[in-house]
């Protein structure tokens, strides 16, 4: 099967590089000269694009104020470009080091599993996050006697997140309030329960707990989201991922239906040491951990990075996590010490730091998607988040210090991770204009 | 499949690989559980120390990229205590004595595979698949092995425990 993987991989690596089966919006051929060179954006290309496309350039490669990246890794569509070598799976400019697998979401809700070691990239992009260990047992499974039922029956008869059939719990209220619980022996800590339902029969509340009941907290849009993080309130179309946090010792977790009849289908129960939850963990009998990911870029992709000139634009998709008082690093120039490099920074608030101090300043709006262009070079470091006032340092020394290669992507050198997906990184080897670079697409 | 369509499989995959195209091949993963007398050791173990990194406070922490603490017990040594009311049967765990740490590789690093403090060294891929020679060191017997319960176990293992061969 491994085998397998490696040979279709990269095929199916090459399909996307050059775009077509995975792209999310309408594709459009982008043609010259009566030769069709490929499939890009939905957005059609400029004359410009065309006469590049003609020397061998993509037509979905980003281009600003006429100039070419040196990297542009698109992660949500499967294709990087590399400035002097053309189209490069995305993967092969990457080292992924984490020791466990990970699930990772896609736009249409459902979530696959990426081995070890091998960077887990959808079309919502590339997913970087911390470790996490899964203390509910028997995640998927709740028929089994470590979930306590009461006046409710269970089936595992349901298609789970990763639409394989029988892998998820059917619950079925057989009386009004019934419940479903499993108690954990854990210190006291902020603790995360999570969990995915979708809705079979019925309208009334579906509620959820994790201190045995003294709180119930009905699910909806508030407390529920899709993969793409955006509230959703739960619906018999898909699966939405409800959630509750609090700091206690030997939580109670579980779930309770109101109204007898009502019926919903459950999937990966999730009680996790975070102030929010992070990608799902099977486990059955007992807890398991998913490894940090740890991303370095190759030494190709970091000679391509450069230390004293750039323009970098990080197309982000949202976050699980507000103003949590950590550091969530989106590129590292340096491999120790608390120093990171581009970063949100606790605080609410985006920066960059050159290696000697954070220079830029921009107020970020907790978990939202965004877009974040910084220029550094000559004498000045000018950032923009969503195309934005420009965060101005105007007495840049001219390099990053302390410059370690390879960067580091979504964490620094094991700590501040992103926690969350890079939908897309393009660095220009120019000074451009932050605030056009961060509205491009 | 035809020859023809065989052949230009073969012809695209080596193409790519030539074009720098191919992500990189995954390798085994190799799961090492070592036993110190407490954490403060281990950190300062001179081969364990390669996977940690340093906090910004200055303090050594374990690289959660590949490493993971573990609780280990012998399953016969459980002990239950019947439900009260609702509730079912309360198993309880009775932890080994030491600290266990379990680091996670894809490669095999002799200093770690020979290294004192080293319990047991799973090829965890073959041990997946159940194949033999899955083990590549134990300090104990297949009979204590099936008795040895870890936690947490790290997310795409599937150890025998319990039913070794």
């Amino acid at each position: 099967m491994k085998l397998l993987r490696q040979i279709l991989g990269p095929i199916l690596a090459l399909l996307l590089t050059f775009g077509s089966v995975a792209e999310v919006s309408a594709p459009v051929t982008v043609a010259a000269a009566g030769v069709v060179l490929g499939v890009g954006h939905a957005q059609a290309a400029t004359p410009a694009q065309k006469a590049v496309v003609l020397n061998g350039v993509p037509g979905w490669v980003l281009r600003a104020s006429g100039a070419l990246p040196s990297i542009d890794m698109d992660f949500a569509h499967n294709r990087a470009w590399v400035g002097g070598s053309g189209p490069r799976a995305p993967p092969s400019l990457l080292t992924t080091t984490r020791a466990s697998i990970e699930m990772a979401p896609w736009s249409d809700q459902h979530w696959t599993s990426f081995a070890s070691g091998a960077p887990a990239i959808t079309d919502l992009g590339l997913s970087v996050w911390q470790a996490a260990t899964n203390t509910a047992l028997q995640s998927r499974d709740m028929t089994q006697t470590a979930w306590v039922k009461t006046t409710m029956t269970t089936a595992l008869t349901a298609a789970g997140i990763d639409n394989a059939a029988n892998s998820a719990t059917t619950l079925t209220a057989t009386a009004g309030n019934a419940t479903v619980l499993q108690t954990l022996t854990i210190g006291s800590t902020a603790e995360t329960f999570s969990i995915f339902v979708e809705r079979v029969t019925g309208t009334g509340n579906i509620q959820i707990t994790e201190n045995n009941g003294g709180t119930w907290t009905t699910m909806s849009s508030a407390n529920c989201v899709n993969t793409q993080g955006v509230g959703t309130a739960i619906n018999t179309t898909t699966y939405v991922r409800c959630s509750v946090e609090a700091v206690l010792a030997n939580p109670v977790i579980g779930v309770r239906i109101v109204t007898s009849g009502d019926a919903v289908n459950v999937d990966f129960a999730q009680n996790e040491a975070n102030t929010f939850p992070t990608p799902p963990i099977a486990t059955t009998t007992v807890s398991v951990a998913r490894a940090a990911d740890g991303i370095s870029a190759t030494t190709t992709l970091s000679n391509l990075i450069p230390i004293t000139t750039a323009t970098m634009l990080f197309n982000m998709g949202a976050v699980p996590w507000g103003n949590d008082g950590t550091d969530h690093v989106l590129l590292a120039f340096l491999q120790s010490g608390s120093t990171p490099g581009v970063g949100r920074f606790s605080g609410g608030s985006i920066n960059f730091n050159d290696g000697v101090g954070y220079r830029t300043s921009q107020a970020y709006t907790n978990g939202a998607a965004f877009r974040y262009a910084v220029a550094y070079g000559g004498t000045a470091i000018n950032a923009s988040l969503n195309g934005g006032t420009v965060s101005n340092y105007a007495t840049y020394a001219g390099s990053i210090a302390g410059t370690a290669k390879p960067f580091k992507i979504g964490s620094g050198s094991g700590s501040a991770y992103w926690n969350g997906t890079f939908k897309r990184i393009t660095v220009f080897p120019t000074v451009l204009d932050p605030v056009s670079v961060s509205a491009l697409p | 499949m035809t020859k023809h369509v065989r052949s230009v499989l073969f012809s695209l995959v080596i193409g790519m690989a030539l074009l720098g195209l191919m992500p990189p091949a995954l390798a085994d993963q190799y799961d090492v559980v070592l036993k110190f007398t407490d954490k403060a050791t281990a950190i300062a173990d001179a081969t364990a120390a390669l996977q940690t990194f340093t906090d910004p406070q200055g303090a050594k922490q374990w690289l959660n990229q590949n490493v993971v603490e573990l609780t280990v017990w012998r399953n016969s040594q459980d002990t239950t205590i019947p439900g009260i009311f609702w509730a079912n049967t309360v198993v309880t765990h009775h932890p080994l004595a030491g600290y266990f740490v379990m680091i996670s590789l894809d490669h095999v690093v002799p200093a770690l595979l020979n290294h004192a403090a080293v319990q047991l060294v799973v090829d965890r891929d073959m041990m997946n698949a159940r194949q033999p020679g899955a083990v590549l060191k134990s300090t104990v017997g297949n009979v204590v092995l099936q008795d040895l319960r870890f936690s947490p176990v790290f997310a795409g293992m599937n150890p025998p425990w319990g039913n070794f061969n």
